[in-house]
């Protein structure tokens, strides 16, 4: 590409003197200590479980860290820390198992919730300005009951004398009661109902604010109501659909409450799993090990989708 | 204009909830001509042009292209294009996508697009930005892409919305150049939005000038100027001094007004029967100044309040012993008259129009 002046507004211009920039190190401080704190510390304390062996004991699990700095202890109880963990993980097809079941079944409700979020985020973008609050209060408002009883909730309606089998039954649509409660249709169902809300936000946020006049540039320009949405909507709320597909997805494969209550024997989930062997079979260092693997697999595709996105930037620049 | 109407809007209102947004318009356009649209904002330019689009349908009446009645059809079926005011570029796509979004289904195969693309890349000078994103471009080069890919169609007519008022000064002045010039090669119909009377006047085959919804006069910057059909037609182009008075005599084409103060002066009228409360209007540069007593027709008495060294001539604020303020542009070596100093002006009955 040629190479002609550069566009304004980019490039280094600021340089602020060096005790201003103390200063906004100042305020970075605190979200920096805050994530230190809550994340960083828990997450080392998970890590440094998983590679711990199991013993029935309290707390049940060792090596302990010695409370003291003496360097031979302490070499001592790093020597007996263990990949053990995740061998088993690995050699057990129950908990690839599970995994894959965890993603299929949040894949495929992302997918569902993507498709219907869209529909509903775009009716509400698209509604009477003082429409707009209201639709968006209906979206939240489940929110005002617990997640728990509204998952609970979904046993009634699916249940084989439940209220969905009886409408069915009533409208002579299907003869016997069908199976519905306990299958991973249930898991599904419940799913979408609990996280379509974590779509609907992002999506509507990105859809509010594009500008009308390029739907009405592109059907000046030749093109379908189809083809419109298609070639400028879509696009242009692809951040609201990645950040919401993540922020149902990633919490999804890790779901424990609506795989429990809904799920039958066969909805093996890795949060279902990660509960057994925690509160079951008291094996901390296996479950940490779980939640280590699991937080790995969510991380990647994230890192993955920045690193793509920096580099088209780069290239556009 | 001779040549052929191309579109003939037909009586046309549209209402938003109460408010009515453009009244009983009527309005054809030739083939070929450079028309625009005048008005203060909120006149109903803007929604004229949108019912043309096929943005907005209208209330009454209809808008036919080429003898076909175009209400009714979306606008992605009609054979015309818009520049938008915003520009309204797809911030995601190239110059490149961007011009070549509409020639996708333009009937035309691969190579033709291509060509068209090119073509269009090259008139546009956006040689070497082919593969910049909107964002990455001037106020200027937008402005380039939005006519580029509003003209990649061969648009049978193309509607420019305040096509350059997102531009500066300086630019604005060469881009209208480049705009009448590429007009003038192309032979396509442009009809332009405007709320600036000096771009209309400089752009414009012919003008159409609104007001509170109404189209109030149609016809070229010289007509207009010179043969303004109402006071705010007069007062909207350029400069005028309106002088209030009645119309005493009709003759003709002439009449005789007598003003406030018993001042009789003669215009020409098109409209007006004696007795008519009316406007005289004068242009500043058809005032002149008449040397001290010597009496004769059209001569107003005013005392100069202001003056001002333009270069090529003098600018004079005066007042009128009716206390109407007047504006005077004494062109060449005529001495600068003082600030207080009783003078005479003089203008001819030609130079003179009576409105309404």
């Amino acid at each position: 590409m040629s190479g002609v002046v550069h566009p304004p507004g980019e490039g280094g211009k600021r340089r602020a003197p060096s005790k201003r920039r103390w200063g906004s190190r100042l305020v970075l401080l605190a979200p920096a200590l805050w994530l230190a704190l809550f994340v960083l510390v828990p997450l080392l304390i998970v890590v440094r479980m998983s590679v711990s062996e199991s013993v029935r004991a309290r707390p049940p699990y060792r090596p302990q860290l010695p409370a003291s700095l003496d360097p031979e202890l302490w070499r001592e109880a790093l020597g007996e820390l263990t990949l053990d963990n995740y061998r088993d993980l690995a050699a057990s097809s129950l908990y690839g198992e599970a995994l894959l079941t965890s993603l299929g079944l949040a894949f495929v409700a992302t997918a569902i919730i993507l498709v219907s979020g869209y529909g509903i985020a775009l009716a509400v973008a698209r509604a009477p300005q003082n429409w707009r609050m209201i639709l968006l209060a209906a979206v939240v408002l489940p929110f005002w009951t617990s997640f728990l009883v509204r998952v609970y909730a979904w046993i009634g309606i699916l249940k084989s004398d439940g209220w969905l089998n009886q409408a069915f039954l009533a409208l002579g649509l299907i003869s016997a009661p069908l199976a519905i409660l306990n299958t991973n249709a249930a898991v599904v169902i419940g799913l979408v109902y609990a996280y379509l809300p974590f779509m609907i936000l992002p999506l509507h946020a990105s859809l509010e604010k594009q500008d009308p006049a390029l739907l009405e540039a592109a059907a000046d320009l030749g093109a379908s109501p189809l083809r419109r949405f298609w070639t400028v909507t879509v696009p242009l709320s692809l951040p609201g659909i990645v950040a919401g597909s993540l922020l149902c997805f990633i919490p999804m494969v890790g779901e424990f409450v609506v795989p429990e209550l809904l799920g039958g024997t066969e909805t093996l989930m890795l949060g279902r799993v990660l509960w057994s062997e925690f509160f079951s079979n008291a094996n901390w260092p296996l479950a940490s090990a779980i939640a280590v693997v699991l937080l790995a697999i969510l991380i990647l595709p994230i890192v993955a989708l920045r690193e793509s996105e920096r580099r088209r930037q780069e290239a556009a620049s | 204009m001779d040549s052929k109407t191309i579109i003939r809007i037909q009586t046309v209102t549209k209402r938003f909830g109460p408010a009515v947004a453009v009244r009983n318009v009527s309005l054809d356009l030739a083939e070929g001509e450079f028309f625009c649209l005048l008005g203060p904002s909120g006149c109903g330019k803007s929604t004229l042009m949108r019912m043309i689009a096929g943005f907005e349908e209208p209330d009454e009446g209809r808008i036919e292209l080429d003898g076909a009645d175009l209400v009714g059809t979306p606008p992605e079926r009609r054979p015309l294009n818009m520049m938008f005011q915003s520009y309204a570029l797809f911030p995601h796509m190239t110059v490149s996508g961007n011009i070549a979004y509409g020639l996708r289904r333009g009937g035309l195969d691969k190579a033709e697009q291509a060509a068209r693309l090119a073509e269009m890349i090259r008139i546009a000078r956006l040689d070497g930005f082919e593969t910049r994103y909107p964002a990455q471009l001037s106020g200027g080069q937008r402005q380039r892409v939005a006519l580029a890919r509003a003209l990649a169609r061969r648009p049978r007519v193309l509607l420019l919305d305040e096509p350059l008022g997102a531009l500066d000064r300086s630019l604005r002045e060469s881009t209208q150049a480049e705009l009448k010039e590429l007009q003038a090669r192309l032979g396509t119909t442009f009809v332009m939005v405007t709320h600036d009377q000096d771009e209309a006047m400089s752009l414009a085959d012919r003008i159409g000038i609104m007001q509170a919804g109404s189209l109030i006069q149609a016809g070229s910057p010289r007509e207009v100027y010179e043969r303004p059909a109402s006071r705010f037609v007069a007062g909207f182009i350029g400069a005028a001094n309106l002088i209030e008075g009645t119309i005493i005599r009709r003759e003709p084409v002439f009449a005789r007004i007598a003003l406030a103060d018993g001042t009789e002066i003669e215009a020409r009228a098109e409209t007006g029967e004696p007795g008519d409360a009316v406007a005289v209007m004068v242009r500043p540069e058809h005032l002149s100044l008449a040397a001290g007593d010597v009496p004769g027709p059209n001569r107003l008495a005013a005392t100069v309040t202001a003056t001002a060294f333009l270069g090529d001539g003098v600018s004079i604020r005066a007042r009128l012993a009716s206390g109407q303020d007047i504006r005077v542009l004494a062109h060449g070596g005529a001495p600068e008259p003082l600030r207080g100093e009783a003078i005479t002006l003089a203008f001819a009955a030609d130079a003179a129009r009576v409105v309404t």
